[in-house]
């Protein structure tokens, strides 16, 4: 009797299924400070690219209140040294520092991605190139030369023609000319140029390891393209480390720029990044100290939400990936 | 061993002079590079315009008027010798020119050589710092795993690691120079290296610029914004590492025969656990002498970072790629150097 009711009640009722993507979360949601950080990530970023849409002010208006005006209702974050409103200013320059970060991860992880999973299917002399030039990249010391060849692009040394639509388009987001919009998504590519090498280091340790696989040896014998394997089995299935890597590079490119313009070879005035904001006010920093405290907390909140929801995601996507 | 070495010293020779090639030919080639700087500043600074003859001796000067081959393997070797020039000693033979700007017509090397004992100061108390707290706190945690203490040193570690630098260094300046000032209490003076003259601190009475006090109070704030992000990563490394070895057999067969566990934690496990924090530390060098370069300019610290910001800002190409050069070769030799010392303490890696 029991056994029949164990039958029809438990065996045959298949469980729920659960999505990869509902596990994923689940295991995701467990880390509190991570889902606290993506909630924060996503107020960074509609501040920045909504919040400019309902202020009144211009970022680059200047005298649009006093001269190093105090925190009111009317300029929340006070006004700079020549009067613009640091909060309008602060929005717009989340667009950059954001915006740029995002551009320089999307392009750099899929650099890295193509590099390293050609590299380590193939072999041969292409991976021994591949790996030699990443190797080689990978013992420069990276921040002074990202700073001379910024150095160099700001005396317009580095022509990098841009198609004329890229640059209009993302002047008309960061609100300004497109030859501004130019200088700065130069910056993105020299940034790019130092971002790709470790992703692609191990986005080949990934295909090497995943070639062995029998799959890979039947996908070939059923006699699929070298693309179509690359494609649709070596990347797919090390898709988790990559996202892994990427979401900490997007934290390490804020910090980069940020540190560039910091030192003022990075977004070059009147544009403003939040690290070139926070130089703004370095030459104050001992009249009115507090003035450096809103650029650095973004900067710093947008980088440790990202060191968290990068950490949770390594728990949630591949256990095994502990470090 | 000796194979090994000179094939590894072989390639990273290669190394430098692949990449210092690449980076001259960047500031060869850079279009109104050099000279529009430089005829700025003869405009700027002579009574006298400047004729045709006088760009031509410039460019013969600083061998701009040579194919780019010639000018580099002049600028780093010294070859060939031009009867129309002076002849150069060449980067290998510590000759790197003279500087344009920054201390005009001044060998390089003495310009960056000054800053150098400040910067290395800096970097020693740093690193210093860094290990002395990074390593019972990694060990700690690791011995304690899901104490509340371990949480709290997890989230410390995280707060470091994702502080940007510049932004440390801020609100260090902030609270103990601008706020102790209010407070009344001695306060740290946030510039220089060390003072232009004497000064009074609250409690502390009158400073004597240029003493060791002096110089002590101005190191604090540089050096805990340089070691900030090495305390939370090294931290984070001793952790995992202890964690690590004390799963080991050889930790377990110890308790077994009745060591009391600090001396287990201490003499068995902790030993074995620092041996891969030496790769990183060592890696970890060159990096931290990079990354001075924004600690000193917030502190106004005079040392050969703020130097390499001032050679770019004022484009003294020959003390920038100097400062490169010397820069390449630290991050160069500390990878020989960590394969080295990794197989001296590790008696179990071989080098084939």
């Amino acid at each position: 009797m029991a056994v029949a009711e164990l039958g029809s009640q438990d065996i045959l009722a298949r469980p729920r299924e659960v999505s990869q993507l509902e596990l994923v979360w689940g295991r995701f949601s467990k880390h509190k400070l991570a889902v606290v950080g993506v909630w924060v990530l996503i107020g960074l970023f509609v501040a920045s690219f909504a919040g400019p849409l309902f202020s009144p002010y211009d970022p680059e208006a200047q005298f649009v209140g006093p001269i190093f005006g105090d925190l009111t209702a009317a300029n929340p974050f006070g006004t700079d040294d020549v009067g613009r409103d640091v909060m309008t200013r602060l929005m717009y320059a989340g667009r950059i520092s954001l915006l740029l970060a995002l551009v320089v991860t999307v392009a750099s992880s899929a650099i890295g991605v193509v590099v390293g999973a050609v590299s380590g299917y193939f072999g041969g002399w292409v991976d021994a190139l591949a790996m030699r030039l990443v190797d080689f990249m990978l013992t420069l010391p990276i921040l002074p030369l990202l700073l001379i060849m910024s150095a160099m692009s700001i005396r317009g040394g580095l022509p990098i023609a841009f198609p004329e639509p890229l640059t209009r388009l993302f002047g008309w987001i960061w609100d300004m000319t497109p030859e501004r919009a130019e200088g700065v998504l130069i910056l993105a590519v020299i940034l790019i140029a130092f971002q790709w090498q470790s992703l692609a280091r191990l986005v080949r340790g990934q295909v090497l390891a995943l070639r062995a696989q029998a799959y890979s040896e039947a996908a070939q014998a059923l006699g699929a393209s070298s693309l179509h394997i690359i494609a649709r089995h070596m990347i797919p299935n090390s898709l988790a480390p990559i996202i892994v890597a990427t979401t900490f590079n997007f934290g390490g490119v804020i910090i980069t720029e940020a540190a560039l313009s910091f030192v003022g070879f990075g977004v070059q005035a009147p544009s403003a990044s939040w690290g070139s904001m926070l130089n703004g006010v370095r030459d104050f920093i001992m009249l009115q100290p507090w003035r450096a405290f809103v650029p650095g907390l973004a900067i710093f909140l947008a980088s440790m939400s990202i060191n968290f929801i990068g950490d949770a995601l390594r728990d949630a996507l591949d256990p095994r990936l502990k470090l | 061993m000796t194979n090994y070495l000179i094939r590894r010293l072989g390639e990273s020779f290669l190394v430098l002079v692949l990449s210092s090639g690449v980076v001259f030919a960047m500031l060869y080639l850079a279009p109104g590079g050099p000279m529009t700087e430089i005829l700025e500043f003869r405009r700027q600074s002579s009574r006298f315009p400047v004729n045709p003859e006088d760009i031509e001796r410039l460019k013969r000067q600083f061998d701009l008027d040579l194919p780019l081959w010639q000018a580099y393997t002049r600028w780093a070797f010294g070859w060939p010798v031009l009867d129309d020039r002076p002849n150069r000693a060449g980067v290998i033979r510590g000759d790197l020119g003279l500087s344009w700007r920054v201390s005009q017509n001044e060998p390089t090397l003495q310009v960056l050589l000054r800053p150098l004992p400040n910067t290395l100061i800096l970097m020693t108390t740093s690193t210093l710092l860094a290990l002395v707290v990074a390593v019972p706190i990694g060990v700690y945690s690791a011995v304690n795993q899901y104490s509340r203490v371990d949480y709290l040193v997890t989230a410390g570690t995280f707060l470091g690691i994702s502080m940007p630098v510049f932004w440390l260094g801020s609100m260090l300046i902030l609270l103990f120079s601008f706020q102790f000032k209010q407070w009344g209490l001695p306060y740290l003076p946030p510039g220089s290296a060390v003072a232009a003259r004497d000064y009074v601190l609250p409690l502390l009475g009158e400073i004597e610029a240029g003493t060791l006090v002096d110089r002590g109070l101005r190191l604090i704030m540089p050096t805990l914004t340089l070691s900030l992000l090495q305390m939370a990563a090294w931290s984070r490394f001793t952790r995992a590492s202890m964690l690590e070895v004390l799963r080991q057999d050889y930790v377990r067969t110890a308790r077994a025969k009745g060591l009391i566990e600090r001396f287990v934690i201490a003499r068995h496990a902790l030993r074995n656990a620092l041996i891969p924090l030496i790769t990183i530390v060592t890696l970890a060098l060159p990096g931290l002498y990079g990354g001075a370069i924004i600690t000193e300019t917030i502190f106004n610290y005079q040392g050969m970072g703020l130097l390499f910001i001032d050679a770019l800002t004022q484009s003294d190409w020959p003390v920038a790629l100097a400062y490169l050069m010397v820069l390449s070769v630290l991050t160069v030799g500390a990878n020989v150097l960590a394969d080295v010392v990794y197989t001296l303490v590790d008696p179990r890696i071989r080098i084939a």
